[in-house]
C-alpha cells in the first residue's frame, strides 16, 4: 500500500468516525413552534408580483359553510314569501329523493346479481381446483348435456307428431 | 404515501400552506444546524433559519425542480449565514442543550447525548467559520462533495481541500477534549 492510499484510508476511517459521533450526538433543532412562527413571518412577507399568497389551511372550509349557509338562508327568504314555490321547491325534493331512492335499489340489486355471478364463479374455480371437484363438475356437465339432448329429441318428436 | 419535495413546492406555489409547512418541518433542522454552526449564536441562527424560510418562499417560483430542494434551500442558508457574520463577528454563546433533537428516547440516551454534543459543540466552535459550516454540512447534514460544492458555490477541489484541513483540525480539539476513536 503506498502512503497516498494509506492516508486516504485513514480519511475514510476518520470520516465514519466523525459521522458516527455527530450522529450520536443528535441533530441540532430550533425550539418548539419553530414552524408556526416562520409561518406567521411568511405570511407577512410581501411577494413577487403574480404570486399566491399563503392560504390558511381553514379558509377553504369556512368559506363553503358561509357560501352554503347564505344560499340556504336566501332559499328560506323566498319560499317563506312565496308560497308557490315552496310547493314547488317540496315537489323537487320529492322527486329528487324518489329518483335517489330508485337508483339506490338499481344499484343494490346490480350488486346482489354480480354477487351471486361471482359465487358461482367462484365455486366452479374451487371445484375444477381439486380431483373430485373435477369429477363432479364434468358429471354435472355430461348430466346437462344429457338433459339437453333429450329435451331436444322431445321436442323433435312433439313437432314431428303436430305435422303428422 | 408522502408527497415529495417537488408536489409540495407546487402545492406552495399554488397557496396551499399546508405544503410550504410540511417543507418547513422537513427542513428547519438542516436549516437551523448550519446557520447555527456559523453564527453560533442560537436565538439568532432561529432568526436567520427564519429569514431563509422567508427568502426561499418569495423565490419559490425560481426553483428548478431538476435541482434537490434541500440543496437549494441550503444555499439559501448558507447566504443568510455569509451574509451575517460579514456584517458583524457574532457573540459567541453556550448553545442552548435544549436544542439538542426533542427526539430522544430515555434520560439516559439524553444525558449521553447532550455530553457528546457539548464536546462536539466546544470542539467546532474552535474551527474558523468557513470550516465550521463545512463540517456541519458534510457530517451533521451528511452531504456529499458535489451537494457541498452547489451549496457554497466553492471549487470542488477547495471544499476537499479544506474539509480535509477542518477534519484533521476537529479531530485534533475533539482529542485534547477527551474523544477517541
Amino acid at each position: 500500500m503506498t502512503e497516498h492510499e494509506w492516508d486516504q484510508l485513514k480519511d475514510r476511517e476518520l470520516d465514519n468516525s466523525l459521522g458516527v459521533l455527530f450522529r450520536s450526538a443528535g441533530a441540532l433543532a430550533p425550539l418548539p413552534g419553530f414552524t408556526s412562527r416562520t409561518l406567521k413571518a411568511v405570511r407577512r412577507a410581501p411577494l413577487p408580483a403574480g404570486r399566491r399568497a399563503l392560504r390558511h389551511p381553514l379558509v377553504a372550509p369556512i368559506s363553503w359553510t358561509v357560501l352554503i349557509a347564505a344560499a340556504a338562508g336566501a332559499l328560506a327568504a323566498v319560499v317563506a314569501a312565496h308560497p308557490a314555490v315552496a310547493t314547488f321547491f317540496a315537489s323537487v325534493l320529492v322527486g329528487a329523493v324518489r329518483a335517489g331512492l330508485w337508483m339506490l335499489h338499481s344499484v343494490t340489486v346490480g350488486f346482489v346479481w354480480a354477487d351471486v355471478l361471482r359465487a358461482i364463479g367462484r365455486a366452479v374455480a374451487r371445484g375444477i381446483a381439486t380431483p373430485q371437484g373435477s369429477i363432479g363438475m364434468m358429471v354435472i356437465v355430461a348430466t346437462a348435456a344429457l338433459s339437453l339432448s333429450a329435451l331436444r329429441r322431445l321436442l323433435d318428436l312433439d313437432s314431428t307428431r303436430a305435422q303428422s | 404515501m408522502a408527497a415529495t419535495d417537488g408536489e409540495l413546492v407546487e402545492e406552495a406555489l399554488a397557496g396551499s400552506e399546508h405544503a410550504f409547512r410540511e417543507l418547513v418541518r422537513r427542513y428547519e433542522r438542516g436549516v437551523f444546524g448550519v446557520i447555527v454552526r456559523v453564527v453560533r449564536d442560537p436565538a439568532r441562527a432561529e432568526e436567520l433559519a427564519q429569514d431563509t424560510f422567508v427568502k426561499a418562499f418569495r423565490a419559490l417560483h425560481t426553483y428548478d425542480t431538476t435541482r434537490k430542494f434541500p440543496s437549494w434551500l441550503l444555499t439559501i442558508a448558507h447566504h443568510t449565514a455569509i451574509d451575517e457574520v460579514r456584517k458583524h463577528v457574532p457573540e459567541t454563546s453556550d448553545l442552548d442543550p435544549q436544542m439538542a433533537d426533542h427526539r430522544q428516547p430515555t434520560p439516559h440516551q439524553s444525558a449521553e447525548r447532550a455530553e457528546l454534543a457539548a464536546v462536539l459543540r466546544t470542539a467546532i466552535d474552535r474551527l474558523r467559520p468557513e470550516y465550521r459550516e463545512l463540517v456541519a454540512l458534510k457530517y451533521e447534514q451528511e452531504l456529499e462533495y458535489d451537494e457541498i460544492v452547489e451549496i457554497t458555490g466553492m471549487p470542488v477541489g477547495t471544499v476537499k481541500s479544506s474539509l480535509h484541513r477542518a477534519r484533521k483540525e476537529l479531530v485534533d480539539h475533539l482529542e485534547q477534549l477527551g474523544w477517541r476513536h
